[in-house]
């Protein structure tokens, strides 16, 4: 690792190293997945949403999210009653399919016992078969039973070829459940299964926010994770970030002993708000890319409230500066492009 | 495989056939169809050790291999086995059409071949008797496949379709040389013995007509092929340029008229380099001589390059106007002279394509003091990382996306929130 002029830790990786993921989504169909969450942040219209609404969209937001970045990740889809059932058994990237597949999951009864170990041989399988074509298994597991404890064989706790990730939602803890020991069960399983560093987030609060930031953080593909703690606490929070309020002098903005590189991004959002007068003056060519798209994610989330900040945050593509200002970035170690217009 | 989309069986013999086909090919033969269903009495292990050859999938379809195994079908519809397919064979940057035909009753008996509408005058068997030696080889390669044929050597399918292509080829060559058009037959004398060089009459849908030149660039792909992590079969065929003169009915000269040029190349190329992004030069008449000039100068002008000696004697041939009064000329372009231009401009963007590639290294290396530990980078080339990050409570996604000509084109920057409803692609919102 190198240390950057922002004392920060600048990560290398090694080329050739990525492959694409099948992911297999195992989703909990007892009727806990039924219990109601909470409103979250802003005005809530409509019906209540249960866990199982929740979990909907987060597969949603995911699979969006995770094809976005590669369009050659896979997806299957498994159910959770007493074992681990296949639900769309055929790996797809098909947003129809997907998207169909993830609408009709529904609960469907009580289950008074869950065994995992019908999960995990599926897992080695499907990961042998994913090796041969130079691709990586997932299993995610979104499980709801807060007094149902998963039950394995031993001899399936030793590490195998697939990472193991988990969801856990469950109710607070009291006297008729035992959410601390599934929970506990759970991190074994992965501890001892999950050949990358798996990760698994539990909530009991019942806040479908919460839920999505969890989901985001599953997005992380395994070959290139750290640990758990270390990943979570590596989000960085733009909102403990000043944005700059007056451009450096020329001389202070050069990388001393650095060959700068000049790349111009033109950063556009397509609504409304935003002061634009900290990203109109032509001396931000000077600035640095963190500083230049700082100002605009700064400005970009400073204009209010959390709806006013959706629906300015659109999930399409291309933002460009509205003003037509372009911002010109210096990048350390880079050749000089010889063009900074 | 053992049974085809609508659960017909395959006569047997032909199946291990048509694996070794597509396990073996040298050259991209494509076996028509649609996806492999699964049909009764296919057992699991034939189909996984078939996907696992031909990477069978919605996504990682390649056009380069006959990765979609199908429309391989029975004679009637009372006969028990299917027992006959249609084979596309590439031939001058396109692939012909050949069905090829075997009969369930004999299955030892080598298959029939059906070659397309346009094509009764080839006779591929006949070339026995050519003056060209290789074709002579190949039809006798043919004959002797076909006289020794037998069900359990299962390499003979392959090796009989590559014999009779090698002869289709010579047959289109030599419809070629019989073209009357002086421009085409003086680009033929100058370019015939080009390594791989490829040619056709191509008739159109409205019975247009034209020559066709398939012409493989000499552009080393060794770099590209390593940033892809692929073996150098997936780039067989490199980077070509095909070059089409269209014949005019009722006229025998193309003359002065330009040629449609296009380049093509593996589309497993593209996430590195995009030959659509390729501006070929144009294919423009020269300004040749000055004014002092005359025709017997020419022929010992000391600064004139064989090719344009030629391109001269061309010129005069066919009455095109040489300087008679001490007045420039223009000189005609011709493909001896235009193909290296076009292969040292390809050479040069091929190296700054592979050069993109570290830069668009630095330049996402770089965004991590910034943003954090990305979620997701890709390693291979280096095209896209996406990173998580907050504001408050608020979480979101900023996925940049880097363009083959970065730092020419500059990059993408997505911004995804995670409170946005997502259902079949519209958007709405959680909390509006």
């Amino acid at each position: 690792m190198q240390r950057s002029g922002h004392d920060a830790v600048r990560y290398e990786w090694k080329a050739g190293t990525y492959v694409p993921e099948n992911i297999i989504f195992c989703v909990d169909v007892d009727r806990e997945a039924d219990v109601e969450m909470k409103s979250g942040g802003g005005k809530l219209q409509g019906a209540a949403l249960h866990r199982m609404d929740a979990v909907k969209q987060a597969l949603l937001l995911f699979v969006h999210s995770k094809l976005t970045m590669n369009p050659h990740h896979q997806f299957a889809f498994m159910t959770l009653d007493r074992g681990a059932s296949w639900y769309q058994r055929e790996y797809t990237n098909n947003l129809d399919i997907i998207n169909a597949t993830i609408r009709n999951f529904s609960s469907q009864g009580s289950y008074p016992q869950f065994d995992l170990s019908s999960l995990l041989q599926v897992g080695v399988s499907e990961a042998r078969v994913a090796q041969t074509q130079g691709r990586s298994l997932r299993v995610v597991l979104v499980y709801c039973r807060s007094s149902v404890v998963p039950e394995f064989q031993e001899q399936l706790m030793e590490q195998q070829n697939f990472t193991l990730d988990a969801l856990y939602m469950h109710d607070k803890p009291g006297p008729n459940n035992c959410p601390q020991k599934v929970y506990d069960a759970l991190v074994d399983v992965l501890e001892h299964v999950s050949h990358h560093e798996g990760y698994i987030f539990e909530s009991s609060s019942g806040s479908a926010r919460t839920l999505f930031r969890h989901i985001c953080l599953l997005l992380a593909h395994p070959q290139q994770r750290v640990g758990q703690d270390d990943f979570a606490n590596a989000v960085k929070d733009f909102a403990l970030l000043k944005p700059p309020t007056e451009p450096r002098p020329q001389e202070e903005t050069s990388n001393s002993g650095d060959l700068p590189y000049s790349v111009s991004l033109d950063l556009v959002l397509t609504k409304r708000s935003l002061s634009w007068t900290k990203f109109t003056k032509a001396d931000n060519w000077s600035s640095t890319l963190d500083e230049a798209v700082l100002c605009a994610c700064s400005g970009f989330f400073h204009t209010g409230s959390v709806e006013s900040m959706n629906i300015c945050c659109l999930p399409v593509s291309i933002l460009y500066v509205s003003t037509g200002i372009e911002l010109g970035i210096k990048l350390r170690n880079l050749q000089h492009s010889g063009d900074s217009s | 495989m053992g049974s085809t989309s609508k659960g017909v069986p395959i006569m047997p013999a032909l199946v291990p056939q048509l694996e070794y086909l597509r396990t073996y090919s040298p050259v991209p033969i494509r076996i028509e169809g649609r996806q492999l269903k699964v049909g009764r009495g296919v057992s699991s292990g034939i189909l996984e050790v078939l996907k696992t050859i031909l990477r069978v999938s919605s996504v990682e379809i390649s056009l380069d291999f006959a990765t979609q195994i199908e429309h391989i079908r029975r004679g009637h519809h009372n006969a028990p086995y299917a027992d006959r397919f249609t084979a596309c064979i590439p031939c001058c940057l396109d692939h012909i059409k050949w069905d090829v035909v075997y009969n369930y009753q004999t299955p030892d008996l080598p298959p029939d071949v059906v070659f397309g509408a346009d094509d009764q005058d080839f006779q591929p068997l006949l070339f026995v008797g050519d003056d060209n030696a290789a074709a002579q080889a190949a039809a006798l390669g043919a004959w002797t496949i076909l006289r020794d044929w037998t069900a359990k050597d299962y390499s003979r399918l392959l090796r009989f379709l590559l014999e009779l292509r090698s002869l289709y080829l010579r047959h289109q060559r030599k419809r070629v040389e019989f073209v009357e058009d002086p421009r085409v037959r003086f680009e033929i004398g100058t370019i015939s013995a080009m390594e791989g060089l490829e040619m056709r009459i191509f008739t159109g849908a409205d019975r247009s007509e034209e020559v066709q030149f398939a012409i493989p660039l000499d552009i080393d792909l060794t770099q590209i092929s390593r940033r892809l992590g692929t073996s150098s079969a997936k780039l067989w065929s490199g980077i070509s340029l095909q070059v089409a003169f269209s014949l005019q009915r009722g006229q025998t000269f193309t003359g002065e008229k330009a040629p449609q040029l296009r380049l093509h190349a593996p589309p497993a190329m593209r996430d590195v380099f995009d030959v659509e992004d390729v501006k070929l030069p144009t294919w423009a008449d020269r300004i040749y001589c000055d004014k002092k000039t005359t025709i017997a100068p020419y022929i010992g002008y000391p600064r004139m390059e064989s090719i344009d000696l030629l391109l001269v004697g061309f010129m005069h041939v066919i009455g095109l106007g040489l300087c008679t009064d001490k007045k420039p000329v223009k000189m005609l372009r011709c493909l001896m002279e235009y193909v290296p231009n076009v292969q040292d401009i390809l050479k040069a963007q091929v190296r700054e394509a592979i050069t993109s590639v570290g830069m668009r290294r630095s330049f996402l290396e770089a965004l991590g003091p910034v943003f954090g530990r990305p979620l997701e980078l890709e390693t291979n080339l280096f095209r896209r990382v996406s990173i998580m990050v907050t504001s408050g409570l608020f979480c979101f996604l900023i996925h940049f996306s880097l363009p083959t000509q970065f730092p020419k084109q500059q990059p993408t920057l997505t911004f995804q929130s995670s409170q946005v409803k997502v259902i079949d692609e519209s958007i709405s919102y959680l909390w509006s």
